[in-house]
């Protein structure tokens, strides 16, 4: 999605435009809905923190920044919310931060036409994802499906530069281990 | 994929992945529903908003009143003159405070208690004034080159906009003073604790923000003015544009961006130093964000914020953090998350919170 675009238009809604509120929501929520799915497969609890997100920004659209990038932003807008939801209806009860889920599993089953190749591949996939904790889904999530550079990682994770690259580290050496050859 | 040398067997598994979540989309329908939800509940936020306001003191004891009304016409002062805020301060009834809503105080016998933690005022340069996107029904006649008066207390923040179009993120244990309409060829105002503004550009007419020990003229920029211990130590920090600031004793500095100017006024010196300007303005975005910073200080400023009374001993004063807290998140995960990001444990007792170093 070309980020200029998104923020073009993030400046005229917190300029009082209401289209632009509304370009924002249709460009932005299926990348939002398919990362509320990585915590929860409660599609429910997503929709309500995807209205949250929403209406949050529109209550204080006249003292909004413009974010260095408005999809980064909405992305820790919408894990706050969601994480304060699954708090809230003690979906687990420790608030530790470790113990926010995060899985790269994907939550609808691949079509294959031949039966065998999907159950294999799907179990492969299973078995490697197996071996990554939450924290390092969360950080290939970031760097390597939504590309994001190290410093919004850094500020979504609450981590510091050197940790952040520690964490990717070793996650890629897990998956590089792991996968079959 | 950025990394070049990734890993062939990662960038399969990255691929597969990838694939797979794309088939998990939104349907069109569920986006339409959803949107719609949006809608109905941000119309029904500008209605209900319709303020928690109560008047408190319409029919306040009469000592007061008078009092009060003493105040009132001391500020019609003619213009000439230099507005003394100390006595405006000074003469308000004693009685109402401290609150734990946001107070506005209109005039002797308006005094508005606002409910919720944000509060956003907005006064227009018709002279309207819009609380949370409501029209306030303030009396005509009262209404120029009147004072006006916002009490933010712990825990609280306030978004205001006065009417020459100047912003003002207003903190917790904050006080400011300002008039509903700027008289001509005058912007002042008077703060007390921390305000983050963003000056409306006028050069004609500079803009002035006075505190018990300092004066800060504008042209037009983005500054945050903070003061404390009774106005004892002051902390003006420039985020753009260019600012002079004048002590107590007359003396004047210039400020240039990233420049932290701080004065205090017991020993009468002023400091000026380079700073990263984000720990000192986060804090209007609704982030408090600090760089090795010593644990005194955070904490300090969270009780602050909070109004909460935390205690902590000489060896927490020795550890510093780094971190991000979102000043909008309850006291208690505030401080939940600081005990990642030190080796802290918190114990409370009887309304009292004690930190102590983890053994």
């Amino acid at each position: 999605m070309p980020e200029e675009e998104n923020k073009d238009k993030w400046a005229q809604f917190i300029a009082g435009d209401k289209e632009a509120y509304g370009w924002i929501y249709r460009t932005n929520i299926q990348d939002l809905y398919r990362y509320g799915l990585r915590f929860t497969a409660n599609t429910e609890l997503i929709k309500d923190s995807v209205q949250e997100v929403f209406t949050a920004i529109y209550r204080n659209r006249k003292r909004l920044p413009v974010p260095d990038n408005v999809s980064v932003y909405l992305f820790v807008s919408l894990k706050n919310k969601l994480i304060r939801m699954m708090q809230r209806e003690s979906f687990y009860k420790d608030d530790d931060l470790e113990s926010v889920p995060f899985s790269l599993e994907p939550t609808v089953e691949e079509q294959y036409i031949e039966q065998e190749t999907q159950s294999l591949r799907q179990k492969q996939l299973k078995e490697i994802l197996s071996l990554l904790s939450p924290r390092q889904q969360e950080i290939i999530y970031y760097r390597y499906i939504k590309e994001l550079s190290l410093d919004e990682i850094c500020s979504i994770m609450s981590l510091n530069y050197q940790s952040a690259q520690n964490l990717i580290q070793r996650s890629l050496k897990k998956i590089r281990e792991a996968f079959p050859h | 994929m950025k990394d070049n040398d990734i890993h062939r067997n990662v960038k399969a598994f990255i691929s597969q992945l990838l694939q797979m979540q794309q088939k998990e989309a939104f349907s069109a329908e569920d986006e339409d529903v959803l949107w719609n939800r949006i809608e109905k509940a941000n119309q029904k936020y500008t209605k209900t908003k319709r303020v928690r306001i109560y008047i408190l003191s319409s029919g306040i004891a009469a000592s007061i009143a008078v009092l009060a009304i003493a105040a009132w016409n001391f500020q019609r002062w003619p213009q000439e003159k230099e507005t003394d805020y100390l006595s405006i301060i000074n003469t308000e009834p004693q009685e109402n405070l401290p609150s734990s809503n946001i107070q506005l105080l209109l005039s002797e016998n308006q005094r508005l208690s606002l409910d919720g933690k944000e509060v956003e005022i907005d006064y227009q340069q018709d002279g309207d004034i819009i609380v949370n996107d409501e029209k306030l029904d303030v009396k005509e006649e009262e209404e120029k080159t009147k004072f006006n008066q916002l009490i933010v207390p712990a825990g609280k923040r306030s978004f205001l906009t006065l009417a020459d179009g100047t912003k003002m993120w207003v903190n917790s244990n904050t006080r400011v003073i300002y008039p509903v309409q700027f008289a001509k060829g005058k912007r002042e105002i008077f703060v007390e604790g921390e305000t983050f503004l963003d000056v409306n550009r006028n050069e004609k007419i500079p803009f002035i923000v006075k505190t018990r020990k300092i004066d800060v003229t504008v042209l037009g920029t983005q500054f945050n003015v903070s003061t404390a211990d009774n106005g004892s130590i002051s902390e003006v920090v420039l985020v753009s544009g260019k600012v002079e600031v004048k002590t107590s004793l007359n003396k004047k500095s210039i400020l240039y961006p990233s420049q932290l100017f701080s004065y205090n006024a017991l020993t009468d010196k002023s400091n000026i130093k380079e700073v990263d300007i984000s720990g000192y303005v986060a804090w209007k975005d609704g982030y408090y964000q600090f760089h090795r910073q010593s644990l005194d200080v955070v904490l300090k400023r969270i009780s602050k914020f909070y109004g909460a009374q935390i205690e902590w001993d000489e060896n927490v004063k020795k550890l510093t953090c780094s971190g991000k807290l979102d000043l909008k998140d309850d006291l208690a995960s505030v401080l939940e998350l600081l005990t990642k990001a030190a080796p802290i444990k918190i114990k409370k007792q009887n309304e009292i919170i004690h930190i102590y170093v983890k053994p």
